[in-house]
């Protein structure tokens, strides 16, 4: 019998039951009917509805209640996988299993064809299977989904008997075979899982799949079934293999993502376990959050979410490698290989745990925290759980608020390492102790960044950074060379760590950050010029991406503007590997050559300023091609030849690129026959540049305090010098470059002129007693510019001690004025400083002075007293210039 | 209907852009790319090793539009692009058959 629409009245029937009572539980679960009681009535319904078609159709294939009594007996139906758990949401699929007798089976294909075709009528989406016993338990060892879900069986209808079977043959199978079954099952979950995000952090979590998710909370039934016979969370705490504070989290989840996947469901009116950010922000409305000018509903919303999920990945995690470690030989053989160490703690084959006495001191000091991490990456172990357990709970109950020397300095000498820092740093959040040393953590916990364009929450978009610059380690190119060579890798680390946190309110978050950076720094006690440059750092995390990527990098003012900006190579350096570490970590596939060959070029152009070092631009020829040309042009004797060659390979490109190729090889082969004490010198109008060139050569033994004596000279002649190079030669040589304007001569002064000069040039270095210069008071380059004329950018000095092997860089960023030089120079040589390279640069206005210089024997600066001494001193020189 | 698409240096954009959002275009493609042309990669000293860069980030925009709108995307993207050095880009342009907007189905220029 039909009805008028074609279909069997039972399957109207069951049609009108479900989606009528699908209806009233829709209104239930508005009322705010927790997740488990809507699960539990849609699984009761749609047994009664299966049991009725079920009926329907053994009365529909049998001809009396005798034949449909024997083959009712020889039959079981069986709900698994989500259904058999109980656990169904309003749009869930319906998985069932109709267990057969293989003595019933002609009935079976007719009986299924039937049965099935009325479910699917019905509006129930179904995955259907008939199988014997010996069919369901060879299947679900050969396809471990299958056994995941038969995992869950439990009988509706049917022989009893049967079912009993079934279950005692699935279960004696699942004992035989249960340590590759439990190896199979966490590895497709790994597969899901990176299908679907491997992160607790994504912005778009499947609730059912991704980390985290229900799917989880699964993998611990599953295991627990497999290992121990029990799914249940219950019986697994009672068999003392799941802790309380475990259980009890999971089932808090549980009732949450089931609350929230009915919520996606009835109101999609179909399976959707995506969360996307249309659903999030309409979450979060109908769970009255609200938005205020920090952070929006919805991030509030998602940070309540993610607490949680990242809650059920610890659980699981822990569970499923408890079981893995409980192994039997690892049981038996576990005290053989366990040793102390001092007494607090235990290495075992397999975990790190702290004694009685040293749970004690975890509990109360972070220092002895930090120390078992050590221990635990140094011997490559995992944390006990229970020793886990203490420290997190202690954390949570009383968070530290003072850290003691000893904890900041072990956390600051973790940071300098980069072997698996990022790993450390996650395990430490998971812990809360990373907050106990950055407060602002704190905040950024499980942050969401509601835009289209981060991935990850903030907490987990930090780390990732971290993350992602330490891989750098191994990068080719500058960008790998910048990270391997920076001496304080913890800096960058830390202004890793640091740059995101002013996330979260309403204020640029850049600006936030910088406070947070001093407050940390203070914190953490670092020293005054660490706490700068991180603060440095985090201000301007934004600056070197937002120029390489959206201005012209052969406008030569951005590039200087954004080297003065920085400052130092080494700052320059670390705010490069900070940039593309920060764009790493926003997404998968965000960072991409495109990005690294710009922010590249940035890199590379600044530094050129910042340590005076200069590529050959404007010439075809690489500088080894040029070298080699050198070699073959020049004509001289055999045993000057050694000599030649290694002078040619020492020149420098500053000087290939500016002195005319004609003159090149003269100059060096004059060099070459150059007396100790005397020197050389050469001058020449340049054209493009309107400037003079001189060129002196002499002597390094010759050279105490010589730059000081040169620019001596030519201020007090009336050049003001635009741009000054010093190039160490080998065999002791050296070139010295000067580009001056003459003021006395509007356009090219005479080559008289040029001969005065450079003759009163070596007379200053042949007669270093001398008192050399007397200026003449007229400033004639100053008379166009007034007194209130405003400065583009302050004076600044940067001292870095660590770009360059045996030299301390000292860059000096100010404005231009007659004498600077000299004064700069002056101040150098009373600081008893010798310069060993120097590149003056003025670009309009802007005078960038790099200088290479060591003490009077050749050491490095290092003392913080003279370096500051350094600073006050050319600061007040120029000071005094206004 | 035409396919224009152009390549440009990338810090040329923004200003591609709103010109082209002034004179009533506002949709199109932008991807990151690189290559070259006559404005070849070049070689940078880093510290004493060469370090070539063999192709040239360049920012590729795909605009599809109508006929009569042809010229006026075009000269938009000259007045804007152009610096007058190598390596400002090129424009191509070709025939489009047909375009389809997936959401309704609508197709010619009115899915445009």
């Amino acid at each position: 019998m039909a009805g008028p629409s074609g279909l069997k009245p039972r399957v109207l029937a069951a049609r009108e039951k479900i989606n009528q009572t699908r209806e009233k539980l829709h209104a239930r679960h508005n009322q705010g009917s927790p997740g488990v009681q809507i699960c539990a009535a849609m699984t009761d319904l749609l047994d009664s509805t299966l049991l009725d078609l079920y009926e329907g159709a053994l009365d529909q294939l049998t001809e009396n209640i005798a034949e449909r009594e024997a083959l009712q007996s020889q039959l079981a139906l069986v709900p698994h996988g989500g259904y058999g758990r109980r656990d169904m949401a309003p749009y869930s699929d319906v998985d069932l299993m109709l267990l057969y007798d293989p003595e019933a089976i002609e009935h079976i294909t007719p009986l299924a064809q039937c049965f099935t075709q009325d479910i699917y009528d019905s509006g129930l989406k179904l995955g259907f299977s008939a199988r014997s016993i010996d069919e369901a338990c060879k299947l679900s060892l050969q396809d471990i989904s299958t056994f995941t879900s038969l995992a869950e069986s439990r009988f509706l209808q049917g022989s009893v008997q049967l079912y009993s079977r079934y279950n005692k043959r699935f279960r004696r199978a699942t004992q035989r075979y249960r340590n590759s079954l439990i190896e199979r099952i966490i590895k497709e979950r790994r597969k899901e899982r990176q299908q679907f995000g491997d992160t607790v952090f994504l912005l778009k979590p499947n609730i059912k799949r991704s980390r985290g998710s229900l799917r989880d909370l699964q993998l611990v039934r599953w295991i627990g079934f497999t290992r121990y016979g029990e799914a249940d969370l219950d019986s697994l705490r009672r068999l003392g293999v799941l802790t309380r504070e475990d259980s009890k989290t999971l089932r808090k989840a549980h009732h949450f993502l089931l609350q929230l996947r009915n919520e996606m469901h009835f109101h999609a009116r179909g399976p959707q376990d995506l969360l996307t950010r249309e659903e999030q922000v309409r979450l979060a409305e109908k769970y009255n959050y609200t938005s205020d000018d920090d952070l929006l509903a919805v991030e509030r919303y998602m940070q309540v979410y993610f607490d949680l999920t990242s809650q059920v990945r610890y659980a699981t995690t822990h569970f499923v490698n408890s079981t893995k470690s409980r192994r039997s030989w690892g049981r038996l053989l576990g005290p053989l290989f366990s040793h102390q160490i001092e007494g607090d703690f235990l290495v075992g084959p397999f975990q790190i745990r702290a004694t009685r006495k040293g749970l004690e001191k975890v509990r109360n000091e972070l220092s002895e925290v930090l120390r078992l991490m050590d221990l635990a990456n140094l011997y490559d172990k995992r944390i006990d759980h229970s020793t886990w357990q203490a420290i997190r709970e202690s954390m949570l109950k009383q968070p530290q608020t003072e850290i003691s020397p000893e904890a900041s300095r072990r956390f600051l000498s973790l940071l300098a390492e980069p072997a698996r820092l990022a790993d450390l740093l996650r395990r430490l959040h998971e812990l809360r102790v990373l907050e106990c040393f950055i407060p602002a953590v704190r905040n950024a916990r499980c942050l969401l960044q509601f835009n289209e364009y981060h991935k990850y929450t903030v907490d987990e978009h930090t780390i990732r950074a971290v993350d992602h610059a330490t891989e750098f380690l191994r990068h080719e190119g500058p960008l790998g060379e910048a990270y391997r060579s920076l001496e304080h890798k913890r800096t960058l680390h830390l202004a890793l760590l640091l740059h995101d946190l002013g996330k979260g309110t309403a204020e640029d978050h850049s600006e936030v950050g910088l406070r947070i950076a001093r407050e940390t720094a203070a914190h953490l006690q670092l020293p005054a010029d660490e706490t700068e440059t991180i603060c440095f750092l985090v201000h301007k995390h934004l600056t070197m991406s937002n120029l390489a990527l959206r201005h012209d990098l052969n406008d030569p003012n951005i590039v200087l503007q954004f080297a003065v900006e920085v400052g130092s190579p080494e700052v320059l350096q670390m705010l490069y590997v900070l940039t593309c570490a920060d764009i790493s970590a926003v997404g998968p596939g965000v960072f991409n050559n495109w990005k690294l060959d710009l922010l590249t070029e940035l890199y590379l152009l600044a530094r050129n300023h910042l340590t005076g070092n200069s590529t050959l631009p404007g010439s075809s020829l690489t500088i080894e091609q040029r070298r080699t040309q050198l070699r073959e042009q020049a004509t001289i004797d055999e045993k000057d030849r050694d000599q030649f060659n290694r002078l040619v390979n020492s020149i420098a490109t500053g000087y290939l690129s500016s002195v005319p190729d004609e003159q090149v090889l003269p100059q060096l082969q004059a060099l070459l026959r150059l007396e100790k004490g005397e020197a050389l010198g050469w001058a020449r109008f340049v054209p493009e540049r309107n400037a003079v060139e001189y060129t002196i050569g002499s002597h390094e033994a010759t050279m105490k305090g010589m730059f000081h004596r040169l620019t001596g000279v030519l201020s007090s002649q009336q050049n003001q010098i635009h741009a000054a190079e010093i190039d160490r030669l080998s065999d002791d040589l050296v070139i010295d470059r000067f580009y001056v304007q003459d003021l006395d001569f509007a356009d090219q002064p005479p080559q008289t002129r040029l001969d005065e000069i450079t003759e009163k040039l070596l007379t200053a270095i042949k007669n270093p007693t001398a008192e050399p210069v007397t200026f003449r008071k007229v400033w004639k380059s100053s008379e166009n510019r007034s007194p209130g004329d405003l400065n583009p950018m302050p004076t600044r000095i940067a001292i870095d001690n660590n770009t360059a092997a045996g030299f301390t860089i000292v860059n000096i960023f100010a404005y231009d004025k007659m004498g600077l030089l000299y004064s700069i120079s002056r101040c150098l040589y009373d600081l008893k400083l010798e310069v060993h390279l120097a590149k003056i640069t003025t670009h309009v206005d802007q005078v960038v002075d790099v200088f290479y210089v060591t003490d009077r024997d050749g050491n490095k600066i290092e003392s913080r007293d003279q370096l500051r001494e350094i600073r006050e001193q050319l600061l007040a020189a120029i000071k005094e210039m206004e | 209907m035409k396919k224009v698409e152009a390549i440009v240096r990338h810090f040329k954009l923004e200003d591609v852009k709103n010109a082209l959002a002034e004179h009533g275009i506002d949709g199109m493609t932008v991807s990151e790319v690189r290559g070259f042309g006559r404005q070849k990669g070049h070689t940078e000293m880093y510290r004493g090793t060469e370090y070539t860069v063999d192709f040239v980030p360049k920012v590729k925009l795909e605009i599809i539009c109508s006929d009569e709108n042809l010229q006026k995307v075009v000269d938009t993207i000259l007045q804007t692009a152009q610096t007058g050095q190598i390596g400002d880009g090129k424009i191509f342009i070709s025939d489009l058959q047909d375009s389809i907007r997936i959401r309704t189905g609508e197709t010619g220029e009115d899915a445009l």
